[in-house]
């Protein structure tokens, strides 16, 4: 972006040099300088198909110690979501890794 | 730096940083002779690297960031008493892994990472490890780890009687469809196939450096005489030292030499290991004794007896011999006189108490290992039934025999009994043994006698290679083989290692082209390792505190010291957390449904592909592409010209390969492109490159421009409008296991004319939407089904589906849907007061009041209000009373 140096408004490429819209004047160009300034790239965004049959969920979720009330064992899978009310905080939804029972709990 | 005017504009001309560009001056310049070509091809090559490795801000990096997102694996060790085969800067040795691990955390710098203490492995460290070509080779260390154990690990034992142990989820490498594959090892059952190293190289030194072995508070070395060490380093004192400088000087003493405290007979100190001291070493451990002064090794075999008297000649040391009676016959021992000797012996040949074959040979010179093998064999070797056999009370001397085997491509078998174990040559590798190793005397008579009994070519039931999948039938086609030739071996999926050899060889010569199958097969063929089947796997508890592992680059596989390949880590990228599609749930989704809203809040359709798509991955990656939709910054790099008041589109080539797979050519997508731009922006499109694509306003106004921008992002030019993503899942279905696409966003008519889209079981849960594309009935069961799921989500799903039938029922009865509350049905009712009552009473009451409406009093709410008894049960019926007429009722 050039501005004039004579009346100060904003100048408009003509072919091969910069002209004043306002006064006329006249001004040549800087092929370097505006590669720098006058041109904005944004880059390409890198996307790929999300493709989660080959992931395991019994492998990429969490765990944490919970004790399962079918079998007993002490790990289990957990996710949380916020369900109820605004105000409430996440309901915790359990999966053990033994038997894969499924449990709730809330925060009473 | 001075270099030529085009490189510079070559190199100034790419985006890489300044630092690389000064680099890439400086190497050209030193080379000097470099093309032009070779310089754009050298900067392209290290522009193209640049780019991949440059990390945008908030991408997750690294294996740190996928660890944080979800929990990798865990518990996946060996436990600490297994020992495995190590290499250190050359030389290498059999130690417990416990030990290992223990001593480099208690030195270097651990991080704790999910529970494991992770230390940086000291450089120069290599393992055994098997690539992904099934060559076993030696790789660096990079990392060794140990975390607490479990309370249960599983132990293998596998059919040639070897074992190992680890945690149930620690992986190993099997062999599946050709390939080798990482498999947990709680997967694998009796039957399945582990690798065992059947051949590798050592490169190490050639001597062995006796300070490393010998205590130095009874030993003391001329070295430090002459390398000017502190007289402190000789035990006798500084007198002593000096006298011995001049014994030295004199030429009494050897240079380089070990000698004991008061003596005069000594070893070098730079061990070698050769042929002669081979063999003795093989010799001792398998008949041989030690005491603090001299080692004795009997034998009856005159040329045996001769070669343990080469050692004694070689460093001058003396030898008694002597015959013995015993129960067994007459036998001739040997004694070899020297404190050195003996201790060095001792030191290396026992471990715990029992016999084992030195650390160092593992990586000896040949010559060296061919001697200790023969040496060992000549003593303790029966050739028999076809087989060579050694047994010994030692496990562990036998495992490290079965492991320098390796060093010759000779594979052996384990068996037990009696307190003992024997070790077994099959008669397959008879023949290598005999032309490889060989023994001396009679037994090497027999050897060779047996040797040329057998056809190495022969069937071989122990060594088989395991699923190889389809390459059988493949290379037997290609070959013009006669089927059956290869039919049970397909069936059985598996095969000796001679017959593939030899089917292999056949079809190389027939075949002018050959299949891809058949590098495959032959890369089984030429395989470092053997396959076994697990014979069984127990659960065992572990005897000590932690559990350990070792990270090795490529396969990440490292060798235990019965020769059992084992793997560490499975690398998963990890998606949780990313590939969540959310969905309203709850109160509020059956708030949606019940007020039939127009626009659910998360929109989504599930759907399910037609036969050849629903297996098949790049036909369902077609279908994604036809299906998302794809705005232009996913297409290539925007860049806004505000000089010359222009907006250009640099396309990525790869990527409209990719989502234009039907395509005949590039141009015709980049005209397509163009073309849709021309028609949503209203402006003429240029094409000054071929996947250049360019445009401006009409006059040059800063606004228009970049209002130009603004909309460009809103562009949809492939895909649906309002599918923002689609997720591939794999779901279990009557079909079996098939592929299965979630969509952020639903477009079910346009979804259901899509080719590869089954349109009898694709859906979505949006209601409106099934109306309009399905018709009402359709309609009415979705919401049944929307609703259902929505109470089953949270746990009630004992509702009875006839509560749900009757709402979705009322909602669809007059042929469209109609929400229950205001607008809908109960917005629709006739009765003044019940309409009054549900909802903004006063305006109700307003308009019937001015048009004169009148209430029938129908319905239960407006019975209610009134007072009467409503039309239902006892009101259901008006009584009427006949005037007049008497009569009672008979």
């Amino acid at each position: 972006m050039e501005f004039c140096d004579d009346c100060g408004s904003m100048m408009k490429t003509e072919g091969d040099h910069w002209v004043c819209g306002s006064c006329g004047a006249q001004k040549g160009r800087n092929e370097e300088k505006e590669q720098a300034q006058a041109v904005t790239t944004q880059g390409q965004e890198e996307t790929e198909i999300v493709d989660t049959s080959e992931v395991d969920a019994a492998e990429t979720t969490p765990t944490t110690s919970a004790e399962c009330p079918e079998c007993g064992n002490d790990r289990a899978h957990y996710e949380m979501k916020q369900i109820r009310a605004a105000d409430e905080s996440e309901t915790r939804f359990f999966t053990c890794t033994e038997c894969g029972q499924k449990w709730r709990e809330d925060d009473h | 730096m001075e270099v030529d005017e085009d490189v510079r504009a070559l190199v100034e001309d790419t985006t890489l940083p300044r630092r690389l560009k000064e680099d890439v001056y400086e190497e050209v310049a030193a080379r000097g002779d470099l093309s032009l070509e070779a310089v754009d091809e050298v900067v392209q090559a290290v522009e193209s690297q640049y780019l991949d490795t440059r990390v945008d801000p908030l991408d997750p990096v690294g294996t740190v960031s996928a660890q944080s997102i979800g929990e990798p694996g865990t518990q996946m060790s060996v436990p600490a008493e297994e020992r495995v085969i190590v290499r250190r800067n050359g030389e290498t040795d059999v130690t417990e892994i416990g030990g290992l691990v223990d001593g480099l955390a208690a030195v270097r710098e651990t991080r704790s990472v999910d529970g494991h203490e992770v230390v940086t492995a000291p450089e120069n460290m290599e393992v055994l490890s098997l690539r992904a070509d099934e060559r076993v080779a030696w790789k660096p260390l990079d990392e060794v780890s140990r975390h607490e154990a479990p309370p249960e690990l599983l132990r293998f034992e596998l059919e040639s009687g070897r074992d190992v142990r680890a945690t149930k989820s620690h992986s190993f490498v099997t062999r599946r469809d050709n390939e080798v594959v990482p498999v947990p090892g709680e997967e694998l059952t009796g039957g399945d196939w582990l690798p065992v190293v059947r051949s590798f190289d050592g490169n190490g030194p050639g001597t062995v450096n006796l300070r490393e072995y010998l205590d130095s508070d009874d030993y003391w070395f001329t070295s430090t005489l002459t390398d000017g060490g502190v007289a402190a380093d000789s035990p006798a004192g500084k007198d002593q030292t000096r006298n011995k400088r001049e014994a030295l000087a004199a030429g009494e003493l050897d240079e380089g030499a070990v000698y004991p405290v008061q003596g005069t007979v000594g070893l070098p100190e730079e061990f070698p290991l050769d042929g002669t001291t081979g063999f003795f070493l093989g010799a001792f451990l398998s008949e041989g004794n030690a005491t603090d002064d001299y080692v004795s090794i009997s034998n009856v075999d005159a040329d045996f007896q001769h070669c343990v008297r080469s050692v004694a000649e070689r460093f001058g040391l003396s030898v008694s011999e002597y015959d013995n009676e015993s129960g067994f016959g007459t036998g001739h021992g040997l004694r070899v006189n020297g404190t050195v000797l003996a201790d060095f012996v001792r030191t290396v040949c026992y471990a715990d108490g029992e016999k084992a074959v030195p650390g160092f040979a593992f990586g000896a010179p040949r010559t060296f290992v061919r001697a200790l093998l023969a040496g060992y064999f000549s003593g303790n070797g029966t050739v028999a039934d076809r087989a060579v056999r050694a047994s010994s009370t030692s496990r562990r001397l036998l495992e490290g025999i079965a492991l320098l085997l390796g060093r010759f491509d000779i594979y052996g078998r384990f068996g037990s009994g009696d307190g003992s174990t024997t070790l077994r040559i099959p008669s397959k590798y008879v023949p290598a043994f005999a032309e490889r190793i060989g023994l001396v005397g009679d037994r090497g008579d027999r050897l060779d006698a047996a040797a040329s009994e057998i056809d190495p070519n022969g069937p071989d039931a122990t060594d088989q290679i395991p699923n190889v999948g389809d390459a059988l039938e493949t290379v037997a086609a290609a070959a013009d083989m006669p089927s059956r030739q290869v039919h049970s071996a397909h069936e059985r999926q598996r095969i000796g290692r001679n017959r593939l050899s030899e089917i292999v060889a056949n079809t190389a010569e027939s075949t002018a082209d050959e299949p891809a199958a058949l590098a495959d097969l032959e890369r089984a063929v030429e395989s470092d390792v053997v396959w076994e089947r697990i014979e069984s796997v127990e659960t065992v508890t572990p005897d000590h505190e932690y559990v350990y592992d070792f990270s090795v680059g490529g396969l990440e596989t490292f060798t235990t010291a019965q020769g059992v390949v084992t793997h560490n880590t499975m690398n998963t990228f990890h998606y949780a957390g990313v590939a969540e599609i959310d969905v309203t749930q709850g109160l509020p989704r059956l708030i949606e449904l019940v007020d039939a809203r127009k626009e659910p809040d998360t929109p989504t359709m599930s759907i399910r592909l037609d036969e050849a798509y629903a297996t098949d991955r790049e036909k369902a990656h077609e279908v994604v592409w036809q299906i998302e939709s794809t705005k232009i910054l996913q297409l290539g790099d925007v860049s806004t010209n505000v000089a010359d008041m222009l907006v250009q589109i640099d396309l990525n080539e790869e990527t409209l390969r990719e989502r234009w797979p039907t395509a005949d050519s590039l141009d015709e997508v980049v005209e397509d492109i163009a073309t849709t731009i021309e028609s949503s922006l209203g402006v003429d499109v240029s094409t000054p490159a071929r996947t250049v694509v360019q445009f401006g306003p009409e006059e040059p106004s800063y606004r228009d421009l970049l209002q130009l921008v603004e909309e460009l992002r809103d562009i949809v030019f492939k895909g649906i409008e309002d599918v923002s993503r689609v997720v591939i899942r794999k779901e279990e279905t009557e079909r079996g296991e098939e592929f299965e696409l979630y969509t952020e966003g639903s477009a079910l008519g346009d979804v259901l004319g899509i080719e590869g889209v089954d349109a009898s079981r694709t859906t979505c849960n949006d209601i409106h939407e099934i109306y309009r594309n399905l018709g009402i009935e359709a309609a009415r069961e979705a919401i049944i089904d929307e609703m259902y799921l929505t109470l089953e989500e949270q746990g009630l799903d004992e509702v009875n589906i006839r509560h749900l039938m009757l709402v979705a029922d009322i909602m669809t009865n007059r042929g469209t849907i109609q929400s229950i509350g205001r607008h809908g049905i109960s917005g629709n009712k006739e009765s003044v007061l019940a309409r009054a009552a549900f909802e903004v009473t006063v305006n109700h009451l307003l308009d019937a009041a001015i048009h004169g409406e009148v209430d029938d009093l129908n319905g239960v709410t407006e019975n209610v209000i009134v007072g009467k008894p409503i039309k239902l049960g006892t009101g259901d019926v008006n009584l009427r009373m006949n005037a007049g007429g008497s009569g009672s009722a008979d």
